[in-house]
């Protein structure tokens, strides 16, 4: 995929190729070791992506010159849905001119989150008149994002749990296909980093916490991905393989939001991350989140942009989301703060897509 | 005899003297006054409230005949971010524009890590740039099509360089004005 220097450790693997196949695991050097056994197991060993400019150049955080992408678009099609346009259940909404406003706007998908979502029951007539307008307007209502912290210290990570089992029910109740929720952080606030979230013990409770999930919502056909977080316990695309395998649960998948694996040394190389990602989760992945970011600032600097117009390659996402095997997949526009760039980031994505011969469904009219 | 030939000769030159390349050649300074704010940042930041306008910077231009090298005075970002523009005396690496109609591709300068197609021309006195390019200069970004137009006052004293960015979410015009220095 990329053109670059022949490594000593690339040539030790051709000569073992060659002739020293019989080597024993114990007498190879570990760093090769550790290489290869990655390699054979199913499993991720280490985290990050391959080096860029030799063994021994200090830094790995330029990308690779004249990257090649393949750019081949799948069969899949995208549906958009929009953070500014979340499903609501306050009383009196009329639905249907809801959905068509949001049709008409190129949104053919919507969300809701669980706090509000859980507010609130529907009555049966309500329900009804729900599940009508999404068909009448061709709107899929895919899915909750959970609130709460799963591994809060105290009450507060019990409690997060019951409430993401009552998500999962809701969910149920309404056809959804996903809860969303996060692996969480040993800081009550999920969003604030602790310590300890990349300890052994942070990473036994996360994966405790979604088997205790599962187990109390075993039967119900909605899939929970997960999204990672770089201030959670799981943050990079191969601690999200492991914990897939660790849980155990098919239902658990992957909410992709490739921004949130970001920092300074994959900045300038996203489009081996989405690359990478895609080939390590592949259809675990079960929606996406389209955000963009910009380097312009000295503590990590990291600040979110128009998408399409960052660092995040559209291209390479796009053509990457649409070859996953479902029929659909669901975009989440979110991180924006103005309507207008709502509409913006859609154009863009929409532009980009064509471009390459990805379908996104719908039109954006208004 | 005298007055119908200066009459011919006027007949003859004045369409040459109007098709004449214009000289950019030399230091201009922004005149932000005059000049229509750049509103990219509105395009480029997803959640950083309202917009700022982009800095205008001072212009170093190298013409020979049709080779035009145009150097950008270096903008100091801290004072940039507490919204006070500063121009520096730094200049960056040239851009180069050939004025000649062909199409050419070449690296996106801001980056180094994907190219664009540019064609630079003269129509009537103007220098006219044409440029597709990904929006950021990175790998998958949206693609923004600019035409710019270089024009000078009759004294030759005044640089207007008008710029449109033709996007999917929008097209947007402005116009920057440049005093001669020296």
């Amino acid at each position: 995929m990329t053109t670059k220097k022949v490594s000593r450790r690339q040539v030790f693997s051709g000569a073992l190729a060659a002739g020293a196949a019989g080597l024993a695991a114990s007498a190879m050097p570990k760093a090769y070791a550790d290489h290869h056994m990655q390699g054979e197991s199913s499993l991720p060993r280490q985290v990050g992506l391959p080096n860029v400019w030799g063994e021994d150049f200090l830094f790995q955080w330029s990308p690779p010159e004249n990257l090649e992408r393949d750019l081949t678009p799948g069969n899949s099609v995208l549906r958009l849905s929009s953070s500014n346009k979340t499903l609501r259940n306050d009383p009196g909404i009329d639905y249907d001119s809801t959905f068509k406003e949001w049709k008409k706007a190129g949104w053919t998908a919507c969300e809701t989150w669980s706090n509000h979502w859980l507010s609130r029951k529907l009555s049966d007539s309500e329900t009804r008149n729900l599940k009508q307008s999404l068909k009448d307007n061709d709107m899929v209502f895919y899915g909750i994002h959970a609130a709460g912290n799963i591994i809060a210290p105290g009450e507060a990570g019990e409690a997060s749990r019951r409430h993401i089992v009552e998500t999962i029910h809701a969910a149920a109740e309404m056809d959804c296909k996903l809860v969303l929720t996060h692996a969480g952080s040993l800081h009550p606030s999920r969003d604030a980093a602790h310590p300890q979230n990349w300890s052994k013990n942070a990473w036994e409770q996360s994966v405790a916490a979604l088997k205790s999930i599962c187990a109390d919502t075993a039967g119900i056909d909605v899939q929970i991905p997960i999204e990672a977080v770089n201030s959670e316990s799981i943050n990079n695309p191969w601690a999200h393989k492991r914990l897939i395998e660790d849980v155990g649960d098919p239902r658990i998948g992957v909410g992709l939001d490739v921004t949130n694996f970001v920092y300074p040394g994959f900045a300038f190389r996203m489009s081996e991350l989405l690359d990478t990602t895609f080939d390590l989760l592949g259809d675990h992945i079960t929606y996406v989140h389209a955000k963009d970011l910009v380097w312009d600032g000295m503590l990590a600097g990291l600040n979110w942009a128009v998408q399409g117009t960052g660092l995040v390659d559209y291209e390479t996402m796009l053509a990457r989301a649409s070859r996953l095997s479902g029929p659909e997949v669901f975009f989440l526009i979110e991180f924006l703060d103005q309507d207008e760039k709502y509409v913006q980031a859609q154009s863009n994505i929409r532009s980009i897509a064509d471009n390459i011969g990805v379908q996104i469904y719908g039109t954006q009219e208004a | 005899m005298k007055k119908i030939v200066l009459t011919v000769l006027g007949f003859v030159m004045a369409p040459l003297m109007a098709i004449a390349q214009p000289d950019f050649s030399g230091s201009w300074e922004p005149d932000t006054d005059r000049s229509e704010p750049a509103p990219s940042e509105l395009y480029r930041y997803g959640h950083r409230g309202s917009p700022q306008p982009v800095p205008q910077t001072d212009l170093r231009v190298e013409q020979d005949g049709n080779s035009v090298s145009v150097y950008e005075g270096a903008i100091d970002s801290a004072f940039y971010y507490n919204n006070r523009t500063r121009i520096t005396s730094r200049y960056a690496v040239p851009a180069v524009y050939i004025a000649d109609g062909q199409e050419r591709t070449v690296t996106v300068g801001n980056t180094g890590l994907t190219e664009q197609e540019m064609t630079t021309s003269w129509e009537d006195n103007k220098l006219v740039i044409e440029i597709e390019k990904p929006w950021g200069g990175m790998p998958g970004n949206v693609k923004v099509n600019t035409r710019e137009e270089w024009m000078l006052s009759p004294d030759g004293d005044i640089l207007y360089i008008t710029i449109q960015h033709n996007w999917p979410a929008e097209n947007v015009a402005y116009t920057l004005v440049y005093n001669r220095q020296e």
